[in-house]
């Protein structure tokens, strides 16, 4: 008799073998280097470039100084390492990307969740609350936030936070009108569940796929919202971060003076970080899907 | 007092061109430990009127009458007692098993989750357990408890409905067509498993199908209905050999008798189409496709008349009891 092998269906929460799959697979892999790389620039930049590296007063380089053995990625107009400055800049840009996206996520997919849910008057209000504010255009209601609330990291965080969520809450939102079609979402109101249970146990799980992949993509709009809203003199002026560095190197006239390494490696570093999330993304999306897991 | 009694139950929905009137005046009771078939085809209102049992029809529903569930009306309950009544005291068999399954959940967990919301299980380990055995219950390997819905087979995945529906032990247990999608061996297999689990438990069954051969084999009694209506209710036996309605006699006569060479040769069928759901005119729905009908047929509508254990609305046969 020929026996089929079946593979054990792997568990509830297997994530030792979701993290082999995401490994294993090429696309994610180099996503994730990239993004470990610059992690580990941004928490070992205090160690390698002490702070006083970063004063201009104390600056021992020679200005606009091109890539050399000693500065590998050049000087600014004040002589400063600009290696230095990027490797700070990291810092603030990935805690800005993230937190900034940790709140348009949040927000975004409860109110969507929410708006698709309740059909009755709670998510016509939700709906118009998201229309509300899809329409106003993102930069001047930063530029008034940034300006009404002084600039600082954690403003800069919010604004970006609290001006990015209506287009996940729109997608989150379509995504929900059609899982609550479904009959299983019938199931759970037959089996007597609350509103509650049914958005965290039966939509929820459904929609996060999108809500991750979507993720990914704020993350970059947010980092990219940071270097705009910096480049435009509304960051903190005291930290550095990829904006605030192109900022300087533009108002320096890094671009007469043909010092391309002022301006390209905290450009190419918001790339390659942007890059390195949807990379990630794309294969986590893939990851999460049951239906797909069990031939990687 | 029965478990489930319908009193005379109206339900409409509001249209631009009018209203539909899905549900007109059906009245039917489940005692407790029963089994009780409804037939009729597609659009003939019996999922709707299964529905109005745990509140369960659309909001936008306009209903009337009496849905007394141990004697209480589900309409009158808070919303409290109503999210108690379902699943603990009447569960439900979907008809689409890959769909009634979430499938990002394993089916462990699924099954368990009625148990968790009601609370009949004190913990999450004595739900898991009980899960467990539900799953062995329904012929499901117990290794497939982690699994999810689209690794089972479709036979596998009306089990665990069924498992499901067994969770809090209710009292009654809705089958909504729960065998179409299956090959006939898998539905024979199917429906033993849930009949030995509502007789084993004394539980009552309210089952819905279009297939009378099903209901023949499951049903205590049988009520066919045709255009939001019961138009002949009985004992199985009683219905299903001895039809009055000629509506029913067309159904059992669709049954081919195997061997039967007049069967072969004449296969029965209806002339017509069923009435669109919603729009009835006066007079008996089923006058125009009936081969009896005669002239009252069209001016009024017949009322469900005779005995306890065979009744029929119709002006023909109904009189000659």
């Amino acid at each position: 008799m020929t026996t089929l092998e079946f593979k054990a269906p792997s568990p509830a929460g297997g994530f030792r073998d979701g993290m082999r799959r995401l490994v294993r697979s090429r696309t994610a892999l180099a996503g994730a280097l990239v993004l470990v790389g610059f992690l580990v620039m941004a928490l070992t930049a205090p160690l390698l470039f002490p702070e006083s590296t970063l004063s201009v007063t104390r600056a021992d380089g020679p200005p606009f100084s091109p890539p050399s053995l000693a500065y590998p990625l050049g000087t600014d107009e004040d002589g400063r390492s600009v290696l230095a400055l990027v490797a700070w800049g990291a810092r603030v840009s990935l805690l800005v990307g993230l937190g900034a996206t940790a709140i348009s996520m949040s927000l975004g997919t409860a109110i969507g969740i929410a708006s698709g849910h309740y059909r009755g008057w709670i998510g016509a209000a939700l709906d118009r609350v998201t229309d509300w504010f899809l329409v106003i255009p993102f930069l001047p209601l930063a530029i008034v936030l940034a300006t009404v609330l002084g600039p600082s990291i954690w403003t800069i965080t919010a604004v970006i936070g609290l001006t990015a969520w209506p287009g996940t809450a729109r997608l989150v939102r379509a995504h929900t009108l059609s899982v609550s079609a479904r009959p299983y979402l019938e199931r759970s109101r037959a089996l007597g569940a609350r509103n509650a249970h049914q958005m965290i146990h039966h939509i929820l799980p459904n929609v996060m796929p999108l809500v991750l992949a979507n993720t990914t993509l704020a993350i970059s709009i947010a980092i990219l919202s940071e270097t705009t809203l910096s480049f435009l003199g509304l960051g903190d002026p005291g930290s550095i971060s990829w904006g605030s560095i192109l900022d300087q190197g533009f108002q320096a006239g890094a671009i007469s003076e043909g010092a391309w390494w002022y301006l390209g490696a905290p450009g190419i570093c918001v790339v390659l970080v942007v890059l390195a999330f949807n990379l990630i993304g794309r294969s986590i999306e893939a990851l999460l899907d049951p239906s797909t897991s069990d031939n990687p | 007092m029965s478990l489930v009694s319908l009193r005379n139950v109206e339900l409409a929905f509001d249209s631009s061109s009018g209203p539909l009137h899905i549900l007109r005046g059906v009245t039917l009771d489940v005692q407790e430990g029963e089994v009780v078939g409804i037939a009729g085809e597609s659009g003939c209102g019996k999922t709707t009127l299964a529905s109005t049992i745990l509140r369960l029809q659309p909001p936008t529903a306009r209903l009337s009458g009496g849905v007394m569930v141990n004697g209480v009306d589900v309409n009158q309950m808070a919303w409290g007692d109503v999210r108690a009544l379902r699943w603990a005291v009447g569960s439900v068999v979907f008809q689409g098993a890959l769909h009634s399954l979430n499938p990002v959940q394993t089916i462990g967990q699924q099954i368990m989750e009625p148990m968790l919301i009601h609370g009949t299980q004190p913990s999450p380990s004595l739900a898991r357990h009980t899960a467990q055995e539900l799953l062995v219950e329904v012929g499901v390997p117990i290794t497939r408890f982690g699994a999810y819905p689209h690794q089972l087979s479709g036979g596998q995945r009306q089990r665990v409905v069924i498992a499901m529906a067994m969770a809090c032990r209710p009292q009654l247990v809705i089958a909504d067509e729960p065998t179409t999608a299956l090959d006939v061996m898998v539905q024979a297999q199917v429906l033993e498993v849930l009949l030995n689990l509502v007789r084993s438990h004394n539980m009552s069954m309210l089952f819905i199908s279009h297939d009378l051969s099903v209901l023949a084999q499951v049903a205590d009694r049988i009520a066919v209905m045709y255009a939001g209506r019961i138009i002949e209710e009985g004992t199985t036996s009683q219905v299903l050999e001895h039809p009055l309605h000629p509506y029913t006699r067309a159904l059992v006569d669709a049954f081919p008798v195997i061997g039967d060479p007049r069967h072969r040769f004449a296969p029965a069928s209806l002339s017509g189409e069923p009435p669109v759901p919603g729009r009835y005119g006066v007079g008996c729905a089923f006058a125009p496709r009936c081969p009896a009908s005669e002239d009252q047929c069209t001016q009024a509508e017949p009322t469900l008349l005779g005995t306890m254990d065979h009744r029929v609305a119709c002006f023909v046969t109904g009189g000659r009891e």
